[in-house]
């Protein structure tokens, strides 16, 4: 048997989901449980071959596996697989694998199960495809594909005009980012044909080490901003970094986001957990070199994603529902995410590293904490805390794996040790940077943003664990345990969450490290701060004992506030938390985002001035319209009379044409 | 000798007579001679250039659309005909069947 | 419609002025002396030989062309009343 290399393998990682949502959308209503048997053979395969992968590379981390095609012009189609790319793919296969086998149940009688299993399947292939691009313009394209997922599983049950609306909502906020993204992309394109000159053959112009190359000449052209002097670099940077926004969910364009819950729980565990929503994250760790030769853009980054931490924290304390909670909460870790990179302009590579280990650890955490609130939801039927409670009892796996995943979230862990969640790694990894950064360069903002945002997390986590788990039922429901098939995921994710952190951690960041130093591209990422006038730190400082137990602090302190209030129930909330309180009617109107964003802005703003264009344009395309079909009757109405149907004034006609066509023809020829 | 611009002369003379009864003619019958006259005249040149370059196809050509004229005329005359039993009349002026 | 005869005059006289012009600005490749056979003036003989040798193809398809606008012409003034 001929042992087959791993890299000729490496195309159907993402060939296989696409295969079994053209089998699953055309076959599956005929097969049992709605065909949901073939993405997920499917999907296992692409994890055994990404694993596979992943371990090669692990071993040797110049096996970067890097394959293109032309495609079009100057363009191509490839697969790149360095480290990132393979943690990426491992992780995005893992999650959906567990998801498809979770919803199985969770999906089971619903009227659009293969439709369900055909779109969770055409999600991940072009997850995937995301994930191993190696050029922009793919990257774009499974970026829309992705989208375009999103708003199918968003709007699942359209039949409910709440989905409805909210997978519109979904797909024209994101739209925002979109169109920024793919604005940068022709800025950048057009910026490399000038600089490029005549290209050779196979060169690829957008393959993403092509542009790596291109960064120092980038980063030279200067554009006039508004009298501001901005690198090319930046505006390309800032543009990606917008693209990242309206995917990543960053404010201001994290509304879609907790909208999103209208879809299935699976959906939200899968898409706006665990892998879509981190689509942005992986976009700016995949330019990072552009990003850090870029200046002041890691730092909108940084500065971005921390408000973001915070700001969704906030609402997260205030809300109700079950899945709107873990919302708000993953918007505010993506905001972690996005500080950690933004930290790069102080801590250099080691940024992309710690950004990507929250964004696994997290994929695997909220992704369990979403299908416990599916499980809890497929139970109950209800995702009101309110009506909650005590189904602890009732449902002890669900409620022993939402604990670890909680614990995870709000980063539970000792310090120096080895009992520590997955969570305390990474989330911990990113407030340390943010210590670094504020010691480097005297900026607190980013550290004070990680720290209360921190607290807040650990608050709201365990407000919701102890809303719905303790006490006693505030209605009356019909609880029980989920089957097999559903707990099982729910357990594997938990080991997950609980001890993959603490499995990985020195491994994942040499090996993130190795990202853009291997064969494909090979770059320092030190000269290329120095071209962003990033200051990077000589050595990893020590950071005082109390950074380290910080975090630890605030989460233990955020986890007693909700013990006392929701559990022991000594601090009675009744006036803090009512309409009467201005600071809580603000946050529990969500800041009154839906009046300004798709009242005033959609509605009044947008909406009013295209109307009024509109009608503008009627006016003027009317009279044109209406003006060359009277001029058109006019004019006919008269020569229609040359017409005459006698044949002797045709004759008559012709004859004269034709002698005075000779005439001017002579003539002219005289002249000439 | 004859010049051969008289010949051609007489031809655009003949066509040109022809060309006005066309014009101003409403009959049928007068048109059709009218055409035939420039018919004519064509084969006046025919025969004209023929002659004057000392080859024989031009007059064979002459042969060959008199015959093609007697069959047009036969057609033409034809055609009148029907016209006369359907409109009892072949002033042509009068049929607008043509008109829009 | 009335033909208006004046212009149809002009039209014609334009028409002749075109033509004449035209020919006698050109000056025509012709032989000066026409050929003369005092044996035989005619050249019936020349035109026979060449309509059935060279163009006899033309010619009897000329002969088709007129036996079927013949048989045209008979139709259409036979009528359709009188059959």
């Amino acid at each position: 048997m001929v042992k087959t290399a791993p890299e000729e393998l490496a195309f159907i990682i993402p060939l296989l989901p696409a295969l079994a949502f053209v089998i699953t959308f055309f076959f599956g209503r005929k097969m049992p449980s709605g065909g949901a048997i073939v993405p997920i053979l499917a999907i296992t395969v692409s994890f055994v071959i990404s694993l596979m992968i992943t371990l090669r590379l692990l071993a040797n981390p110049n096996e970067v596996i890097s394959q293109s095609y032309p495609w079009f012009a100057v363009l191509n189609i490839g697969i790149l697989i360095d480290p990132l790319a393979a943690v990426m793919l491992s992780m995005v296969s893992f999650v959906s694998l567990m998801i498809h086998i979770y919803a199985v149940s969770y999906i089971s009688g619903d009227p659009g199960e293969s439709r369900y299993f055909a779109e969770t399947a055409l999600f991940t292939a072009a997850m995937l495809s995301l994930a191993l691009s190696d050029n922009i313009l793919q990257f774009f394209v499974s970026w829309e594909l992705v989208g375009l997922c999103s708003y199918l599983l968003i709007g699942f049950w359209f039949e409910r005009p709440s989905a409805a609306a909210a997978a519109k909502k979904a797909f024209l906020t994101t739209r925002v980012g979109d169109v920024m993204f793919l604005t940068g992309i022709i800025v950048l394109t057009s910026d490399l044909l000038k600089l490029a000159g005549r290209l050779s053959d196979g060169t690829y112009l957008l393959r993403f080490d092509e542009i790596f190359s291109y960064i120092p000449q980038l980063s030279a052209l200067q554009a006039n901003i508004f009298g501001f002097e901005i690198s090319h670099l930046t505006i390309i940077t800032l543009l990606f970094f917008g693209g990242a926004v309206g995917k990543s969910g960053q404010f201001p364009l994290h509304v879609w986001l907790p909208d999103a819950m209208e879809g299935p729980t699976t959906v939200s565990a899968l898409i706006h957990a665990a892998t879509m929503v981190t689509a942005g994250v992986y976009l700016v760790a995949r330019t990072f070199p552009m990003f850090i030769a870029a200046p002041d853009s890691l730092m909108v980054v940084a500065y971005l994603g921390g408000f973001t931490a915070l700001f969704a924290g906030t609402m997260g304390i205030v809300m109700n529902d079950l899945k709107r909670v873990l919302a708000y909460s993953t918007i505010s870790q993506l905001g972690y995410m996005m500080l950690g990179l933004g930290l790069g302009s102080a801590i250099g590579i080691e940024a992309v590293s710690i950004s990507l280990f929250h964004l696994i650890n997290h994929a695997f955490f909220k992704a369990l904490l979403f299908l416990c609130a599916g499980s809890v939801i497929h139970a109950v039927g209800t995702q009101d805390m309110r009506e909650l409670g005590g189904l602890g009892k009732v449902m002890p796996v669900t409620a022993a794996t939402m604990t670890i995943a909680a614990l995870a979230l709000a980063g539970f862990g000792i310090p120096g040790t080895s009992i520590e969640t997955s969570g305390f790694f990474s989330k911990d990894a990113i407030i340390e940077a943010a210590y670094l950064f504020g010691e480097h360069s005297n900026n607190w903002v980013p550290y004070l943003f990680s720290i209360a945002a921190a607290l807040l997390t650990s608050i709201y986590i365990f407000r919701l664990i102890f809303m719905t788990f303790t006490g006693k039922p505030r209605s009356n429901y019909q609880g029980h345990e989920s089957p097999a098939i559903m707990t099982i995921p729910l357990s594997i994710l938990a080991l997950f969450a609980l001890v993959f952190g603490g499995l990985t951690k020195t491994g994942f960041t040499a090996f993130l490290e190795e990202t853009f130093a291997n064969r494909f591209v090979n770059l320092d990422i030190g000269s290329l701060a120095v071209i962003g006038q990033n200051e990077l730190l000589e050595a990893a400082g020590h950071e005082p004992v109390f950074v380290l137990w910080l975090p630890m602090i605030v989460a233990v302190a955020g986890f007693a506030i909700a013990f006392m209030i929701y559990y022991l129930r000594i601090i009675k909330l009744g006036p803090l938390a009512s309409m009467k309180n201005p600071i809580y009617r603000l946050l529990y109107k969500r800041y009154y985002q839906h009046e300004i964003y798709t009242e005033f802005f959609s509605l009044g703003i947008v909406y009013g001035v295209i109307a009024f264009l509109l009608q503008i344009l009627d006016v003027i395309i009317d009279s044109v319209v209406e003006g060359i079909g009277i001029l058109t009757v006019g004019v006919s109405e008269e020569l229609r009379r040359v017409q005459t149907g006698v044949i002797q004034t045709y004759a008559t006609g012709v004859i004269a044409g034709v002698s005075l066509l000779i005439i001017l023809v002579k003539l002219i020829m005289e002249v000439l | 000798m004859i010049p051969l611009i008289f010949y051609l002369g007489l031809a655009a003379l003949l066509f040109s007579i022809g060309l006005y009864g066309v014009m101003t003619h409403k009959n049928g019958i007068r048109m059709i001679m009218c055409i035939e006259l420039m018919l004519n005249s064509a084969n006046l040149n025919l025969v004209a250039f023929s002659s004057y370059t000392d080859t024989l196809n031009g007059q064979v050509f002459a042969i060959f659309s008199i015959a093609l004229a007697a069959a047009e005329a036969a057609v033409g005359f034809a055609i009148l005909m029907a016209i006369y039993r359907m409109h009892d009349k072949i002033n042509l002026d009068e049929l607008k069947i043509l008109r829009w | 419609m009335r033909i208006n005869r004046p212009l149809a005059f002009l039209v014609a006289l334009l028409f002749t002025a075109v033509v004449v012009v035209g020919a006698f600005g050109t000056s025509w490749n012709t032989v000066s002396e026409l050929p003369q056979n005092p044996a035989d003036q005619s050249n019936i003989e020349g035109i026979g030989m060449l309509i059935f040798t060279h163009y006899v193809a033309p010619f009897e398809i000329l002969s088709i062309v007129l036996l079927a606008s013949l048989v045209g012409a008979i139709y259409m003034a036979k009528g359709e009343g009188n059959k």
